[in-house]
């Protein structure tokens, strides 16, 4: 179990993990969006500077004339700066008539490629130039400005590229601050709100190391933490409520168990004495078949009970007409209770219908009618009712024994619980709990009433 | 008839042949499943017992295979599984009876006996001789020294089932099954009260007492 704890990461840290990972992408996609739009804009709005210088260029000669641009030129130098820009006219086979200062653009060379296929009073051409031996690539537009004369103007993008280079230094920066905010936060919020998990598992840690009467304290700690626990806290109940149940059972097994094995012993140390005639042997195996076959019927009933708890999906099902199976085993028991003096009577409505197993279903009512004849005292009645109701079939069995005390109706439907007084009886204490398991298998649902002295009856609810 | 018992366990084995011997069968014993298939898928047996935990080859398989190689070899399954699951997945595969451990000898010889009957076809009788009683199978009358005597269905149910079975002994368990169609025996002596009116009837008043308790074992009608 820790061998896989330590290669597997805590929830915390998955939950942190993700926290930061989810800010990490969102963000990321945020600077870069708004990183390419602010490019895009900067790129945009330098184009269009110069492609108005061009046409401003070309209004100054039409106005003023040659002069006019050379002054023009030398005036923007000198306020760019001439390693920041430059100007060069030319005539339209690429001849340089004028030009600024190139002796720091190296590289602003005469694209002739381009103006071959340049047209005469063709809208300006952009190209941007890389510069090997510069730090900031050139933006470069030609353009004419009058009949043979086109001009040619770079700009350097520094500024453009310094602004772009700071935003990516601030978005680093805010990232690392964002990631580890996020992790923080992500861990802060994990630890608490699973603060209530590893409370559940402290204590499951406890009740596994064998202290069952450990349980959860009821903390605030959220609606879905709180539910948690108190479902732990039940689930503990109903393992303390079974643990106990169980060696209450044990005991009682290993009784009814004994008794017939105790029995066959005995039997079998007395018939090897000497004197044992061939009749005695064949009674004590006659005694010792009696008593096999009732710890068999006692292990077979057992597993009987687990299967039908097991549940309906491991039974076989078929429409059972349950009337009839409830005349049969009146019919059965009737003998029975004619000897002991019992009136055995029915009302019956014909032909309910349940889907159930037959098998199971015949034991259910073989075992109630066994009990309520076994418990009856001679000139009481008995009375089976089987009637439709609703979507419903009820199954009644009333007897006016000797009831059930009111501390013992609650443990009849348990494994091996025998009253006091039934343990005078045939029995092993195993009939009921097969009934309930039988109706419960069928999605029924079983109640009794009781009292001592008055007598019992057992009503079953079985869905039609 | 030849039966072939397959069965490994040597005390339940011997168990088995000494009774089969007594009642007049012919019986050989394969002890683990390879063997037992070797000798099912000979074709020299009248009917099969077959245990399902075995060893080399479990009894499932065996009468699976039989089955896909269309031997139509009777088969009775030994099983100490006895869930309604178990079962029914033995019957599926091409078993023809299902018996659980520990059992009554008596109740494997009936089984054998009547799924026997049953694969051979042997003619229904429409009615069964006792002695000095006689029942009618179709008429459903039963008559003892020529007194016609009245019984109560299942009375006359678990008559028929004793006739057919004369001679031999038929557990409560039996009875339980084939009479009331319950799997299960109920502990209250609900056989035992049945028998005890039965036999008021068919003995009382008669010499000779025709239905015997055989302690431990069942009921046996005979003579």
């Amino acid at each position: 179990m820790s061998s896989r704890n330590s290669k597997q990461r805590t929830l915390a840290s998955r939950l942190t993990i993700w926290n930061a990972a989810i800010y990490i992408v969102f963000f990321g996609s945020a600077f870069l969006l708004f990183y390419l739009s602010i490019g895009n804009i900067l790129h945009n709005l330098l184009d269009e500077d110069m492609v108005e210088d061009i046409t401003d260029f070309r209004m100054l000669l039409e106005e003023d004339g040659f002069s006019g641009v050379t002054t023009e030129i030398e005036r923007e130098i000198y306020a760019d700066g001439p390693e920041n820009s430059f100007f060069r006219v030319m005539d339209e086979d690429g001849n340089t008539v004028f030009s600024s200062d190139l002796s720091a653009w190296d590289e602003a060379v005469v694209d002739t490629v381009l103006l071959e296929q340049f047209a005469e009073d063709s809208e300006p051409v952009l190209v941007t130039i890389a510069a090997p031996d510069r730090d900031y690539d050139a933006r470069v537009v030609y353009g004419w400005i009058g009949p043979d004369m086109i001009m040619q103007t770079g700009e350097s993008m520094e500024e453009i590229q310094e602004l772009l280079t700071l935003l990516s230094t601030i978005f680093a920066f805010t990232f690392a601050v964002v990631v580890v905010f996020a992790s923080i936060t992500g861990w802060l919020l994990a630890r608490r709100a699973l603060r209530g998990v590893e409370e559940v598992s402290r204590v499951a840690v406890d009740v596994a190391n064998g202290t069952l009467d450990r349980r959860m304290l009821a903390k605030t700690e959220g609606a879905e933490i709180e539910r948690l626990a108190s479902t732990f806290n039940t689930m503990l109940d109903r393992i303390d409520t079974l643990m106990s149940g169980m060696r209450e059972m044990t005991d009682n097994v290993a009784h009814d168990m004994r008794s017939p094995l105790a029995r066959i012993r005995a039997n079998s140390e007395m018939v090897l004495s000497d004197t044992t005639t061939i009749d005695e042997f064949r009674a004590s195996a006659a005694d010792t078949i009696e008593e096999c076959d009732r710890l068999m019927h006692m292990i077979n009933t057992t597993l009987d009970v687990a299967e039908a708890e097991a549940g309906a999906a491991r039974l076989s099902m078929e429409s059972i007409d349950l009337s009839r199976v409830a005349e049969d085993a009146c019919e059965l028991f009737g003998p029975i209770a004619e000897d002991k003096g019992i009136s055995l009577s029915s009302s019956i409505e014909p032909g309910c219908h349940v889907r159930g197993n037959l098998q199971m279903l015949q034991r259910m009512l073989a075992n109630l009618l066994d009990n309520a004849l076994k418990y009856s005292e001679r000139n009481s009645r008995v009375t089976v009712g089987v009637n439709a109701r609703d979507n419903t079939v009820l199954v009644s069995v009333r007897d006016e024994g000797t009831g059930i005390s009111q501390q013992d109706l609650k443990k009849i439907f348990d494994r091996y619980f025998r009253c006091d007084e039934s343990r005078s009886k045939s029995g092993c204490g195993l009939g009921l709990s097969l009934v309930r398991a039988v109706t419960m298998a069928h999605g029924g649902s079983i109640d009794v009433v009781s009292a001592a002295g008055t007598g019992s009856e057992f009503r079953i609810t079985l869905p039609a | 008839m030849r039966l072939l018992l397959i069965e490994d366990d040597e005390k339940i084995a011997s168990f088995i042949i000494k009774g089969m011997k007594e009642a007049g069968f012919r019986i050989e014993h394969a002890a683990d499943g390879e063997t037992g298939l070797a000798m099912a898928s000979s074709g020299d047996f009248d009917g099969a017992i077959i245990d399902l935990m075995l060893p080399k080859l479990d009894g499932l398989s065996i009468i699976e295979t039989i089955r896909d190689r269309r031997i139509a070899l009777p088969v009775i399954i030994l099983s100490a599984k006895r869930s309604i699951d178990d079962r029914v997945k033995g019957l599926q595969l091409g078993g023809d009876d299902y018996l659980t451990k520990p059992f009554a000898f008596s109740e494997l010889l009936a089984r054998v006996q009547s799924l026997l009957r049953r694969v051979n076809g042997t003619v229904e009788a429409t009615s069964l001789t006792l002695d000095d009683l006689s029942i009618d199978l179709l008429a459903r009358t039963v008559n003892r020294g020529g007194k016609k005597i009245d019984l109560q269905p299942k009375e006359f149910s678990l008559l028929e089932y004793l006739m057919r079975n004369a001679g031999r002994v038929v557990s409560k368990t039996m009875i339980m099954e084939r009479v009331w169609d319950y799997s299960f025996d109920p502990q209250t002596n609900v056989v035992e009260a049945r028998v005890c009116r039965l036999r008021d009837k068919i003995d009382k008043g008669f010499d000779k007492q025709l239905i015997h308790t055989v302690r431990g074992l069942g009921y046996v009608i005979k003579k």
